[in-house]
């Protein structure tokens, strides 16, 4: 929220004005408190606006709507008036985050607050429907979280009719990617189903983090929402169907908002007693008036949450960090000034206007009692006075890059941990893994009771491209509260991005890039978190002369993977010479698709093992043709290959293949059972590859930010404490050589894995020498 | 590509750097130990790669007139013949060796002893031809020996073949033996094909670096850069000792191959 201007009056319409909540091209949104104590949002309308005799009317009109409808899940009307010089309207102040800062800071929902998500807002638009208003503006930013369900603000009252349409100029104002194809074409009658359609974008936005219709230049967002399918990728299966439903491009296909709830409630388990016996969603009022039993004192609610269940808590129906989020928001709010004392008595309950979700009587003692439960310490900011933090409520959290999360409140200031990742491209799988490592560890890091300073999150997606790598880099370089940086998922943007972060004396904490380049660049802020690819040979001659028993261990380096594979097979075969051992090295022109003169050189030569030295996909051409020729021998290669489009591509020819790889298996692994199962819990799915190690490195990134004295957390003060720093991870003991940001080996942090039944299975720790 | 010679030397300002970082590791050379530290390598190679499949050819430099490419033996050989430099072309004093040419159907093969040998041109590949000169001694520097080489393929896949055999040798003999009294040591290689490292010059290319030793002498500094076009590869070697630089020397030899580079250009584009 930002301060009042001093253009700005103290009092507007008999409201006491806090702040403002945002600026638009008709008018000015404020936080104001009313004389009965509650805060509202208070939309000022500009005068030139008013002048405008049918914008008077149909304002009047769409008040007088609006004001009689009492929908659950819409920030409701308090007041408005038409009639003013500058015309304005009163909603209830929702104080949570909005959904698109709260998918930013902590990730997609799970599947049951996404239905229970859907099927609120879905009643909301219903409601709003049935009484002839259109929305027009669905989207993450005008969806708050509240901690009893979703509110819906912003509704269509006193838009401007040009805010999400094209616009003569050809500009859209509202928000591209929500935006329904009949919006985006900038043709045809913006009836309710274009509100369905960008509830569907939204729902699948928090399910997967990602806009359906991807993000990028406003042109080809428009012609992506009118011409392609949209990315479902990663939407839970029982949700796919009814979000996609939602998207269909023609408005008739599109469920009503009521069908919708239908489908969605249908299935959904209600917020413990609060639900309806028929599944329609409950009455958030209905929940507040139940009687409910006391929580256990002591118990947070994770503990007391059956393991199947993806939300912790009797009725929470999202997860914990956010219910905390939630509470840590609306203890700031009873936090703000208060009424003028010459008005009214500061301590009345007072009888707050109808249907007001923070300062309702009611909705304070339950909210706060149950923010005491959850958030513990945040219960000083409501005794410390004026001075709590606000983040922006009404910013629009939709792009995914712009949000960080959780509002300074008294247990300290809030640090950033960047996240730098291939989330779209070729290695989403690594990036998106490496994403929910970093948020289980910021979440459990905010739950520790007394945290001198709070974690926030904030992803740039770099799609695995080189070339925006250094764009993306920048985003999280000019956000001042971004200390450390986990990421970038591959060789390629590491290395396009590392000058960036350098300049910045920002920490780039990289844990799936291998290349030893990365240490040779004179990086001052790289800390890289797992061995160069040229240590992984090591354990490739220690398995196979060791594990495999092979004699002359045959090299495959394949050019169309570069450095990558020269890395690995030079080293291979310096090691192997050194160690006075034969091997038959061969070198594969990117441009060869047929291994079979490969596999006849290696034989030739009496290779009885194979290193492969490449990537996955044509990995799996030397599988099929060693298949073919029933070769005997050890196959083997890095992490490179450690991909399921390998078992893919190479069917049966993979089984038996063994991959060394800096990836430890957490899902198995006994020294990360605790993780796992905090993993479960917290995304409904077992521990990814590359989730652990980042896990590890945000844990480290906490404990070194610890070290700083308040007032010194700076990023080259965090620079310096991570490179001396000493760690033990689950995956390997973290030490840093202080000049280069190398990690420091032990032996430790490989893993093998073999391809055993069509899938990779874990093997534990690789040796490093060769067992005699 | 840029299209002149200046973005081709501005290009291999680039591979050099990258050839002094390969050599700036060999100075680390510690390996040997199962159990490494930091950055252990013996041939760290600056690696960048997005995508797996994304190959080295995506792009090419070269969009030759196909009339122009050659497919018989005696076109190969015009046109490795006038891409080759001579003696005069790689400055005003040098001169050729003895001697100064290669045998007309042959070319240089590594054989499992890690000996050059010079071969029949195999099969796929039409011709290939070399010219070896040489700077005296003189205003007290030693002498520098140069070779410049061209080799016409049948295609292109065996023509990057030549580059990945280069890389293989490295991998099997990083002492090579180029004469009965001479030998090549410490040898590293980097191959770096087009669009990686910023190498905008050729649709692939190799730089080795090593010391040659004649028997009896000191150890010089040795140099070995190969490139492709299309179905030519075209290379020089440097070696040259005291009073040369090693800037000098890669200058030498990169400018000296981009101008071969040149010459392949204007003759399969006709321009």
């Amino acid at each position: 929220m930002e301060p009042l201007r001093t253009s700005d009056p103290a009092k507007l319409a008999g409201y006491r004005l806090l702040g403002r909540l945002g600026a638009g091209g008709m008018g000015v949104v404020f936080l104001a408190r009313s004389a009965g104590g509650s805060l509202v949002a208070l939309k000022v309308i500009q005068a030139e606006y008013a002048e405008d005799a049918d914008f008077r009317e149909r304002f009047r009109r769409e008040a007088d709507t609006a004001r009689r409808m009492t929908s659950p899940w819409v920030a409701s009307l308090v007041d408005a008036d038409p009639e003013a010089a500058e015309p304005w309207l009163a909603t209830a102040f929702v104080p949570g985050p909005s959904l698109g800062e709260a998918v930013a800071a902590h990730g997609p929902l799970p599947v049951r607050s996404l239905r229970l998500l859907g099927a609120r807002l879905g009643q909301a638009l219903g409601d709003l429907h049935a009484v002839g208003l259109v929305h027009r503006d669905v989207k993450p930013g005008n969806v708050l979280l509240a901690l009893d369900g979703p509110r819906l603000i912003d509704f269509g009252v006193a838009r401007d009719q040009e805010d999400t349409a094209l616009t003569s100029t050809g500009v859209v104002v509202g928000t591209p990617g929500f935006l329904s194809p009949e919006q985006a074409g900038g043709g045809g009658e913006l009836g309710p189903a274009c509100d369905i359609f960008s509830l569907g974008c939204v729902l699948a936005y928090a399910a997967t983090g990602r806009p359906p219709f991807g993000t990028g230049t406003l042109d080809a967002l428009l012609y992506r929402t009118v011409h392609d399918a949209p990315d479902l990728e990663g939407l839970a299966e029982e949700l796919a169907e009814v979000v996609g439903g939602c998207l269909e491009k023609d408005p008739r296909l599109r469920p009503t908002a009521q069908a919708l709830s239908e489908a969605l409630a249908a299935a959904a388990p209600g917020p413990g007693t609060a639900s309806a016996p028929d599944g329609s969603p409950a009455d958030p009022r209905e929940a507040l008036r139940a009687e409910r039993p006391p929580a256990r004192p002591g118990a947070s609610p994770a503990e007391s949450a059956g393991p199947e269940e993806q939300v912790p808590g009797d009725e929470a129906w999202l997860p914990e960090p956010l219910i905390r989020l939630i509470a840590e928001r609306s203890a700031a709010g009873l936090a703000l000034p208060g009424i003028d004392d010459t008005e009214v008595d500061a301590s009345a309950d007072g009888a707050p206007a109808a249907g007001t979700t923070v300062a309702s009587s009611q909705d304070r003692t339950v909210g706060r009692r149950r923010f005491l439960l959850l958030a513990g310490g945040a219960a000083a900011v409501a005794a410390g006075g004026g001075a709590a933090a606000w983040a922006a409520l009404s910013g629009d959290g939709d792009d995914k890059s712009s949000a960080s999360g959780a509002a300074a409140t008294a247990s300290g200031p809030v640090h950033t941990i960047g996240l730098h990742a291939d989330l779209s491209g070729d290695q989403k799988s690594i990036g998106r893994a490496q994403e929910r490592g970093l948020r289980l560890a910021v979440d459990e890091f905010n739950s520790r009771a007394g945290k001198p300073f709070t974690l926030a999150v904030k992803t740039v997606d770099d799609g695995g491209d080189p070339a925006k790598a250094p764009v993306v880099a920048k985003q999280l370089v000019a956000d001042r509260s971004v200390l450390a940086v986990v990421g970038p998922t591959t060789d390629a943007t590491a290395l396009a991005s590392l000058a960036t972060y350098d300049a910045a004396s920002l920490p780039l904490i990289a844990v799936s890039p291998g290349a030893t380049a990365l240490l040779v660049m004179g990086s001052r802020s790289f800390l890289h978190a797992r061995v160069t690819d040229t240590v992984l040979p090591i354990y490739l001659d220690a398995f196979l002369r060791g594990a495999a028993k092979s004699r002359t261990i045959g090299i495959v380096d394949d050019r169309a993977a570069d450095a990558y594979a020269w890395e690995i097979s030079s080293t291979l075969a310096g090691v192997l010479r050194d160690a006075r051992q034969p091997a038959v090295p061969k070198v594969v022109s990117a441009l060869r698709t047929d291994f079979g003169p490969t596999l006849e050189a290696l034989l030739d030569g009496g290779a009885d093992s194979v290193v492969f030295a490449g990537y996955h996909d044509r990995a799996a051409l030397l599988a099929r043709e060693l298949r073919n020729c029933d070769f005997p021998g050890a196959r083997t290669a890095a992490q490179g290959v450690l991909d399921a489009r390998f078992l893919s591509a190479a069917g049966d020819a993979a089984e038996g293949w063994v991959i060394v790889a800096p990836v430890m298996d957490a899902s198995v692994a006994p020294e990360a059972r605790a993780f796992a199962a905090a993993y479960r819990k917290r995304f409904g799915a077992e521990p990814e590859r590359y989730a652990v190690e980042a896990y590890d490195v945000a844990r480290m990134a906490a404990q070194s930010l610890g070290t700083l004295t308040a007032g010194k957390a700076t990023r080259a003060n965090l620079t310096s404490a991570l490179r001396s720093a000493t760690y033990k991870g689950i995956t390997k003991n973290f030490a840093f050589d202080k000049r280069t940001g190398a990690l420091v080996a032990d032996g430790g942090g490989v893993y093998l894995w073999k391809v055993d039944g069509g899938r990779f299975r874990y093997q534990g720790a690789a040796p490093y020498q060769v067992s005699t | 590509m840029r299209g002149n010679t200046q973005g081709m030397r501005g290009s291999w300002v680039t591979l050099l750097v990258a050839g002094s970082l390969l050599a700036g590791c060999s100075a680390q050379g510690d390996d040997g130990a199962a159990r490494r530290t930091t950055s252990p390598s013996s041939s760290a190679s600056p690696g960048e790669r997005a995508t797996p499949s994304a190959g080295s050819t995506a792009a090419s430099v070269l969009t030759p007139d196909a009339s122009l490419v050659p497919k018989t033996s005696k076109d190969g050989r015009v046109l490795a013949d006038s891409v080759v430099l001579a003696p005069g072309d790689w400055g005003r004093d040098f001169v050729a060796q003895s001697p100064a040419e290669s045998t007309p159907g042959t070319w240089a093969v590594l054989d499992d002893g890690c000996r050059w040998q010079r071969e029949k041109l195999p099969r796929g590949v039409l011709a290939g031809v070399s010219r070896y000169s040489r700077l005296p001694a003189g205003g007290g520097k030693g002498a520098v020996t140069v070779t410049a080489a061209a080799t016409v393929h049948g295609s292109a896949l065996s023509a990057d073949e030549q580059l990945s055999t280069t890389l293989e040798e490295v991998l099997r003999c990083p002492e090579q033996q180029p004469r009965a009294d001479a030998r090549i040591t410490g040898l590293m290689s980097l191959g770096t094909p087009f669009g990686a490292r910023e190498q905008e010059y050729a649709d692939d290319s190799v730089l080795e670096a090593g010391q040659y030793v004649e028997q009896g002498g000191d150890a010089q500094l040795y140099r070995w850069m190969v490139a492709r076009l299309g179905t030519v590869v075209v290379a020089v070697s440097v070696t040259g000792g005291k009073g040369h630089t090693r800037q000098d020397l890669e200058q030498l030899g990169g400018s000296a191959l981009a101008k071969m580079l040149t010459r392949v250009e204007q003759r399969l584009e006709g321009k």
